[in-house]
């Protein structure tokens, strides 16, 4: 039997379902990328990706909040067995918010909920996201937000703690000071730590699991942003074991998500 | 430089807007200046497509390192198919980042093997092998000799270091096994005139 790391520098996918926590769709600042949802499951089984959670690219506009969703709401019913999804929303709409998530979650295959501070400027404690909070707390929803290893992380956490039940996705951990996202975790059970950043940090998986174990961390790539395939790296060449890579790329995931 | 194709590698330092836009058009006066230096940028922000694109279509002589951040989506099939395979370059940023992810971006990119050699290693093997190494003894020749520089039409083909006297043959141990293996396994694939045959038809 092939390690992880023996299939992926002979380019054959990895043997281990993979779920990407962290993935993107629909257009970007105008960067021409194929980013169809049959062009991402082609770049998906290329690693051995089985499952996308996806929120859209990148920012909620005022003129029509939903549109994001829309573009999960496409890779939803294109291929239903290969994409879950994130109902992202603006806290800069607060009027707008409850509508909105009664309209994602009609329909299959929204998982739970994406949230970016540096687009939107409103701290995740704010009081604007208590329906977020309140509607997740009560299906145990995943919420993955985007955090810089900051006060972010700080906010993002306090959160988690008032809210036991719902599983909080650090993203970007790793980026800025990892120590704040180590400490923070430490003391948060329900705090989990996704892996996507830009960056190839050495060393960066192992410290983590060392810090927290393998069953806190969880994979993300920022597809269609940042490429998979060089994300997929910094976990099959990471200095820890089997087990412990099979773990982040897909076990935790499998648990938060409720996949069998 | 220009005249010894001595490669100039220029870090464009990850830069985003207005300081990306003053750093590439600075790449440009130089590469158009000098349309026989081998440029290669590092450090390349992963949406500089914008800036990088333009670039790459007026200056043949510049290529893109793959290291840090310039890791776009589709980013190895799109440059390769637009350019062909030798404008990109395998880099790390090791120790700064870890080698892991970028080996990984060329691995799994959907592009013949043939272009991942050469990513990964032939076309910077091919700016090496453009350099004219005698040129190392250049000044102080012209000086004594009272010439200009040596005739261009010798090809700089004169006596330089040979690969194999150059060549540092790494050390082959359990942890390092499984990566030459695989990078040989690529390698004769790659070369395999069957393989290159039947890529052709894909």
């Amino acid at each position: 039997m092939r390690t992880l790391a023996q299939l992926a520098l002979s380019g054959r996918p990895l043997d281990v379902p993979v779920i990407d926590c962290h993935a993107h769709v629909g257009p970007s600042r105008g960067i021409d990328r194929p980013s169809s949802p049959d062009a991402i499951v082609r770049l998906m089984d290329k690693i051995g990706v089985e499952r996308n959670v996806v929120s859209g690219l990148m920012f909620a506009t005022g003129v029509r909040i939903e549109a994001m969703n829309d573009w999960v709401a496409e890779c939803l019913h294109a291929h239903p067995d290969r994409f879950l999804g994130y109902c992202y929303i603006n806290p800069n709409f607060p009027e707008a918010i409850s509508a909105e998530i009664e309209r994602c979650f009609e329909q299959p295959g929204f998982a739970g909920f994406k949230l970016h501070v540096s687009w939107n400027g409103v701290p995740y404690d704010s009081e604007r996201y208590a329906p977020v909070y309140e509607f997740a707390a009560a299906r145990r929803l995943p919420i993955l937000a985007h955090t810089w290893g900051d006060e972010s992380v700080r906010a993002l956490a306090r959160m988690a703690r008032a809210h036991p039940s719902i599983p909080f996705l650090a993203g970007h951990s790793g980026a800025g000071d990892v120590e704040i996202n180590l400490e923070e975790a430490r003391q948060t059970p329900n705090l989990y730590l996704e892996l996507t950043y830009s960056g190839g940090t050495p060393w960066l998986t192992k410290r983590l699991v060392d810090d927290v174990g393998a069953d806190r961390i969880v994979w993300g790539s920022d597809t269609i942003l940042f490429a998979a395939s060089h994300q997929i790296g910094k976990v099959v060449f990471a200095d820890v074991t089997e087990i412990a890579k099979r773990q982040i790329l897909g076990g935790t995931a499998r648990r938060l998500f409720g996949l069998t | 430089m220009e005249y010894v194709r001595l490669p100039l590698v220029l870090d464009v330092g990850n830069r985003q807007g207005e300081a990306a836009r003053r750093t590439y058009e600075d790449v440009h006066a130089i590469a158009t200046a000098h349309p026989r230096l081998p440029i290669v940028l590092w450090n390349c922000f992963y949406m500089d497509e914008r800036l990088l694109v333009p670039l790459l279509d007026v200056c043949p002589n510049v290529r893109v390192g793959l290291a840090t951040v310039f890791i776009p989506t589709f980013g190895i099939e799109q440059f390769t198919a637009r350019y062909g395979p030798g404008r990109l370059i395998f880099g790390s940023n090791w120790p700064h980042q870890s080698p892991g992810p970028l080996l990984t971006y060329v691995l799994y990119a959907d592009v013949p093997d043939v272009v991942k050699m050469a990513i990964l290693g032939d076309t910077m093997h091919a700016l090496i092998r453009d350099v004219r190494w005698p040129v190392r003894g250049f000044l102080a020749d012209a000086k004594a000799d009272g010439a200009a520089a040596p005739d261009e039409s010798a090809g700089g083909g004169a006596a330089g270091p040979t690969e194999d006297a150059d060549e540092v043959r790494p050390t082959v141990d359990a942890e390092s096994a499984p990566w030459l293996e695989a990078m040989a396994e690529l390698e004769a694939r790659a070369r395999s005139p069957q393989r290159a045959s039947d890529e052709e038809g894909e």
